[in-house]
């Protein structure tokens, strides 16, 4: 039942926006992400509003709209011409899936141990507890038991696990570990949707495969199922690949889209309430260069984080529970800076967790300033450095011992940028090729001339 | 000479010297990234094979046992004995940090029911009508010794004016009269 309610997450994804132009596997990663997005915010919603969790009331209102878009006719099922792949082609789809495949059989043996505390001491648990009570204001009245299990994290992973086990009427952990792996694979697919708007074939494919490849993405995905590290991941580089695109082109969809992943990425983890924070800042920025924006603009850009984390602050807040996370320029300790920089650098650099992830991203920098890259482009590299920035930040402010913090969450932390911090390494390559085939191109046409 | 071990490195051939530099650093790059992550790939191979074997015939929750010593049938020694509305106080004879991890571990085990750990047989049980007393294993003892205060004498008393309600194979659970 849990792996129908996967399904059904695409479906609901789906639901919400069925055009999309992109293709298919590239869709159904950004439905899977945004159905489980959108039914966390659901279940919120049900619970504020008082109306619970039963199954068949949660399912009603995706049946309403599945009704409405079968009536608009808008709903069919169209999942475009197929392209005709050539034999490398292939070859890098099949390596972007060894990995996973690698992997998989090891987790599908691996039950929920103690060694992968976050997942049952904090998301897990939340979805369990919200689950038998039915709701998540029993749990936060009893926070003061729980400070070991950081009540005041954010719910959009345990609500989707409460979604979850309400279909399958019963916990099911095991079951629900397994988001973690559909989130990587739904990284991958976003990933080549984002590089392969750069404009070429070759790139965004050997990009995704690499991606793939990385041993952290797949420790926090498979060894470490049950974290939220890879769906903050999957969040963190739609919301920077969608305000590329929208800086890019001045769609106000992709404004939009970079609005609503940012707004989940903070409703998924504290880190992502600090990148929503420059997500909106680049936003604002971007409009008021647009002389033409307009108030609409201005909603699409404000609207989603403000109607959805408002209301979890004054529930929080509410129940006495303190958010979880740091206040920067507070307690900044320089000498904690300088040390968790010099840990954050030699994580960083360790092939056997990142192969050359952070090399080729300080490459791809070089590359781009080579290439003069237009300007939108930096914003890729500028919220990795932002996101790297906050988490050093919070390191030092020596609100935990350092040594013991680096060595818990540091290399969770550069995973969860990984993704995006080869995205800038894919449009580089993508634009080198396309200069280079733009100057034979003149150079065949000039030949005959000459 | 249209042998197939000829034709194909001259195809190879054919094709890099099409190849631009762009296309050709691409390929490097991902020829020299797969060589790196091949090792971590093939640990991860190994590693998959050796929990095949450890885990063979066992089910899911004889998984969870055989990696969560003692926590997981401890929890489901006492979750057999306490209803889910009550209140449990666990004495565990465990090392510090041990007593931090049964606290938490045993709060995801035994929810909704609320669970007070502690290494000090004198721990006050507020208004909790369930007491429950295990031992860690000597396993996880050697790692981390005890370091609370536990007088068996005191234990004693205190379990004599209790109802015992359950006998598990590592724990005791008494409930107030």
């Amino acid at each position: 039942m849990i792996c129908a309610g996967y399904i059904l997450t695409c479906v609901i994804g789906w639901l919400l926006i069925p055009k999309l132009a992109a293709r298919f596997v590239e869709r159904v990663a950004i439905w899977f992400a945004l159905g489980a997005f959108a039914i966390s915010i659901e279940m919120f919603a049900f619970d504020l509003a008082g109306i619970g969790w039963n199954r068949w009331v949660l399912l009603l209102p995706w049946s309403v709209l599945g009704a409405v878009r079968l009536y608009q006719g808008r709903g069919g099922f169209a999942p475009g011409a197929w392209p005709r792949p050539t034999w490398w082609q292939l070859l890098l789809l099949v390596l972007a899936l060894v990995p996973a495949a690698v992997w998989w059989p090891y987790e599908r043996a691996m039950p929920l141990t103690s060694s992968a505390w976050d997942a049952w001491a904090i998301w897990l648990f939340k979805a369990k507890a919200f689950y038998l009570d039915g709701s998540v204001d029993p749990f936060l009245a009893r926070a003061v038991e729980f400070t070991y299990h950081q009540p005041g994290y954010p719910l959009l992973m345990p609500l989707y696990g409460v979604f979850l086990y309400t279909l399958n009427g019963a916990v099911d952990d095991y079951g629900f570990k397994m988001a973690s792996v559909c989130f990587l694979l739904a990284s991958l697919g976003v990933f080549h949707y984002f590089a392969r708007r750069g404009g070429q074939l070759g790139p965004p494919l050997a990009l995704t495969a690499m991606l793939a490849s990385v041993p952290m993405l797949n420790i926090v995905s498979f060894e470490l199922a049950g974290y939220v590290d890879i769906v903050l991941a999957f969040y963190l580089l739609a919301s920077a690949g969608f305000l590329h695109a929208w800086w890019r082109e001045g769609s106000r969809i992709d404004l939009a889209a970079a609005s609503v992943a940012a707004t989940a990425a903070a409703w998924t983890k504290n880190e992502g309430q600090f990148f929503l924070s420059a997500i909106v800042l680049l936003g604002a920025v971007g409009l008021l260069l647009r002389s033409r924006s307009g108030k609409f603009a201005w909603l699409v850009l404000l609207g989603p984080p403000t109607a959805l984390l408002l209301p979890w602050t004054i529930v929080r807040a509410g129940h006495g529970v303190q958010s979880a996370g740091f206040a920067i320029g507070f307690n900044f300790d320089p000498q904690l800076f300088s040390i968790a920089v010099a840990a954050l650098v030699t994580e960083a650099l360790r092939w056997d967790l990142f192969v050359l992830s952070f090399v080729l991203f300080v490459a791809s920098a070089v590359g781009a300033a080579l290439l003069r890259m237009a300007a939108g482009f930096w914003i890729l590299p500028g919220l990795v450095a932002w996101h790297l920035f906050g988490a050093l930040m919070a390191y030092s402010t020596g609100q935990n011992d350092l040594q013991w913090w680096l060595g818990t969450s540091a290399d969770r932390i550069l995973a969860q940028i990984v993704p995006l911090a080869l995205l800038p390494a894919a449009l580089v390559f993508s634009e080198w090729i396309r200069r280079q085939n733009a100057s034979e191109g003149t150079g065949n046409q000039a030949s005959p001339g000459a | 000479m249209d042998l197939p071990f000829l034709v194909a490195p001259a195809a190879c051939y054919h094709a890099a010297l099409n190849f631009k530099t762009s296309q050709l650093t691409l390929a490097a790059l991902l020829a020299a990234w797969l060589a790196l992550a091949a090792p971590p790939l093939r640990t991860q191979i190994d590693k998959t094979l050796n929990t095949r074997v450890l885990f063979e015939g066992r089910d899911m929750a004889e998984r969870t046992a055989l990696l969560d010593n003692p926590g997981f049938r401890v929890a489901q020694e006492i979750g057999s004995a306490v209803p889910l509305n009550e209140c449990v106080v666990v004495l565990a004879y465990a090392g510090p940090a041990a007593i931090d991890y049964y606290q938490s571990r045993f709060a995801y085990y035994l929810y909704p029911r609320k669970v007070l750990v502690f290494d000090a047989v004198s721990a006050s049980a507020d208004d909790c009508r369930y007491l429950a007393v295990f031992r860690d294993t000597a396993q996880n003892l050697a790692n981390e010794p005890f370091a609370g205060r536990w007088n068996q004498a005191d234990l004693n008393k205190r379990l004599n004016a209790l109802d015992h309600v359950n006998a598990g194979e590592l724990t005791q659970v008494y409930q107030v009269p």
